[in-house]
């Protein structure tokens, strides 16, 4: 969709303008390293509305709490194993709104088969309610030390820090205080400060292999002819942030390759969307009318796991990749989702590479798919550090993002130490006594486990090498990561 | 059946839960809403109730230390159930990720930023604002766009490269205001409005 519409769009409602010159000046974060390069993202940032705005917790819970009282007693009150109540007036509130439950529907089963995929609140290396469990092990992730990129690789920088971040940033929020306040948690819960040491860990170093990724020939105007020609697309390449063939607007399918270190593609096939409203397709609903658009509600999938797995596998195959280098993993099938999830991840050495393929796939074949054309090559034997000196390196700047883990034990038990009342009156804190220290809380945390992996990085050039890494485990199962390659194969130049 | 000593009885652990996630997120909900609504608003507040309370209802399916991303969707579809009730908007525009910002309507007082948004697509706003705005990232923009990790980082580094281009295509910040529309509310009360 152009700009043109959007504005367009937008014509009756309100513009604030703001007085030239007023607003003209970047704020630029001082702890955004990539946005020091890109202005434009700095200055939306620190155009957040929502800066400085608190919720009113307690009028926001009463309200709440209000449209819970309106619901059928039985049904708020049952435990969540039994939920039949809960289903049954979910259903009654589909048929009521029609095509919006599907949405929210869909969007919780995707969500739900993610998960599995890895998301680090939640624990990385979960095992796959699919099938197709992998043995691999969980690729690595380096917790600060991504450039943020051509690959968008600030979210390598470690979501939970961000969560942290963000929460600590609120202020007034009631997480923070949630977390300080409980001194059963973990210290780098609250403070995000941490030193570490290593407890009966290798001194020993060694050699492990590296590896790259080549995009030089996927991610060309030929490549992407190839990849449109696999995926059924017609028409000519054009240059849009990379190669776009097929119309854009929905209308049919369309693939987009990225100009990328790992020639990132994704496909969609609106036919194949499976909540596509065809009946609506033109029509203008009229004001107040827009819940009763009659559009058949799509019925649950019937692809099996593994034909989904196999829908995928072709596809690949179909691109020149072998699926037998991936795992694959089927989420879990919903009741209500016309569609299945799979997601093949790359396996090089026994360890995921974080570089993976996904596809929606339904009866009628694939409506999305995302993967990647590069080819890995070898970079031969890198010399790596010992497991002891890359929990020492966790205390060097140069190598440590932050003393949040990237992988975390058991939040469900981080959650269950902050049970607590949560509005009570408290008396407000006394101040310290002349000359006390200052409190400045620091967690010790004990390394007793290091596995070797692999982590992917995108270079300061774009390119995307897949590095030695050291995941560190403490005792509980909370894990830090750290680049495992030693110093003299290491370029320590600033960035250029 | 007295319906709040039945809750503390079978349903301790979830209630815990909820009021952990309340006290967690429930500053995270209504922001992500002030973000998204016109200015001045006082709607924010009753959708975050409305959320908070589909968590509630939702429990079972609310993933277990991923409760962020859910909310931040799932907000995403109360506030296009909003608009939609708000105006008329032709059914086959809605998109199976539902656009959840209005640029137009952004209490965003500046005018470049705002115009800029405007250039770009929904997807493409959706993802920016969720970084920029939200501090959502990796997996968590991943879950909270119900995609792959893989595509969500494409889908950013895309948005990214087009942030740039339409950035600098909107240099003349007066030509802009003119263009979309002339001088409405002052930008400055347009956000204090929204505190």
């Amino acid at each position: 969709m152009s700009g043109d519409e959007g504005r367009d769009e937008g014509q009756d409602e309100v513009r604030g303008d703001a007085p030239e010159g007023t607003s003209a000046t970047p704020d630029v974060p001082r702890d955004d390293r990539d946005d020091r390069d890109d202005a434009a993202f700095a200055r939306l940032r620190a155009a957040d509305p929502a800066v400085g705005v608190e919720a009113d917790a307690a009028g926001l819970r009463a309200k709440v709490d209000a449209r819970l009282a309106e619901d059928d007693g039985a049904a708020v009150i049952r435990p969540a194993a039994g939920t039949s109540a809960l289903e049954g007036r979910d259903e009654v509130a589909a048929r009521r709104r029609r095509r919006t439950p599907w949405l929210a529907a869909a969007g919780v089963a995707a969500l739900a088969a993610v998960g599995v995929g890895g998301y680090a609140l939640g624990g990385a290396a979960a095992p796959s309610a699919g099938e197709a469990a992998g043995t691999a092990d969980a690729p690595i992730v380096l917790n600060g030390g991504g450039r943020a990129g051509a690959s968008g690789d600030e979210a390598a920088a470690g979501s939970a820090a961000m969560g942290a971040a963000e929460d600590s940033a609120a202020g007034g929020d009631a997480a923070s205080s949630t977390a300080a306040g409980d001194a059963t948690l973990p210290s780098w819960y609250s403070s995000g400060r941490a030193l570490f040491h290593a407890e009966g860990l290798s001194g020993e170093g060694g050699t492990a292999s590296a590896y790259a990724f080549d995009a030089t020939d996927a991610a060309t105007r030929e490549g992407a002819l190839r990849l449109a020609k696999a995926v059924g697309v017609e028409g000519e390449p054009r240059w849009e942030y990379g190669w776009s063939v097929g119309p854009q607007d929905g209308s049919g399918p369309h693939v987009w390759l990225s100009a990328d270190g790992s020639a990132t593609f994704s496909f969609s096939d609106p036919n194949h969307d499976p909540w596509r409203c065809t009946d609506a397709e033109g029509r203008v609903v009229q004001e107040g009318s827009g819940d009763d658009v009659d559009c058949e509600e799509p019925g649950t999938s019937t692809v099996g796991d593994r034909e989904a797995r196999r829908m995928l596998a072709d596809a690949m195959r179909s691109l020149g990749v072998d699926p037998d280098a991936f795992e694959f993993e089927v989420g879990e099938k919903t009741d209500g989702d016309p569609s299945r999830w799979v997601t093949a991840y790359q396996v090089v050495d026994g360890s995921r590479t974080g570089a993976q393929w996904s596809a929606t796939v339904d009866e009628e074949g694939i409506a999305w798919l995302d993967g990647f054309l590069a080819t890995t090559v070898e970079l031969g034997d890198y010399p790596v550090i010992s497991p002891a000196a890359a929990v020492e390196r966790l205390g060097d700047p140069r190598f440590s993002g932050s003393a949040w883990p990237v992988v975390y034990a058991d939040e469900e038990r981080l959650w269950a130490e902050t049970e607590g009342e949560l509005d009570e009156p408290t008396a407000a804190p006394a101040p310290p006594a002349a000359g006390d220290p200052v409190d400045w809380p620091v967690s010790d945390v004990e390394i007793t486990d290091a596995r070797l992996g692999l982590a992917q990085q995108t270079q300061d050039d774009g390119s995307v090498v897949l590095v030695p890494a050291y995941e560190l485990s403490d005792a509980d199962g909370n894990a830090w990561s750290v680049v495992a390659v030693a110093d003299d194969a290491m370029d320590f130049s600033g960035p250029r | 059946m007295d319906p709040d000593e039945t809750a503390r009885v079978d349903d301790g652990d979830d209630t815990a839960w909820f009021d952990d996630l309340f006290a967690a997120h429930a500053g995270a909900v209504h922001r992500y809403l002030v973000r998204r609504l016109p200015a001045g608003g006082t709607d924010a507040e009753d959708l975050a109730a409305d959320v908070l309370a589909t968590a509630w209802r939702r429990r079972a399916d609310v993933p277990r230390g991923a409760e962020l991303p859910w909310l931040y969707r799932t907000a995403g579809f109360v506030l296009a159930n909003h608009r939609r009730k708000a105006r008329p908007t032709p059914v086959a525009v809605v998109p199976e990720v539902p656009d959840d910002v209005d640029p137009a309507a952004l209490a965003v007082d500046d005018a470049r930023v705002r115009a800029v948004l405007a250039r770009l697509s929904p997807r493409d706003r959706q993802v920016l604002l969720l970084v920029a705005w939200d501090g959502a990232g990796g997996d968590e923009l991943a879950q909270v766009l119900g995609v792959s990790r893989g595509g969500a980082d494409a889908a950013l580094s895309r948005a990214r490269a087009r942030l740039r281009v339409a950035w600098d295509a909107e240099t003349d910040v007066g030509t802009v205001a003119g263009d979309g529309g002339g001088a409405g509310e002052d930008g400055a009360a347009a956000q204090a409005g929204a505190r």
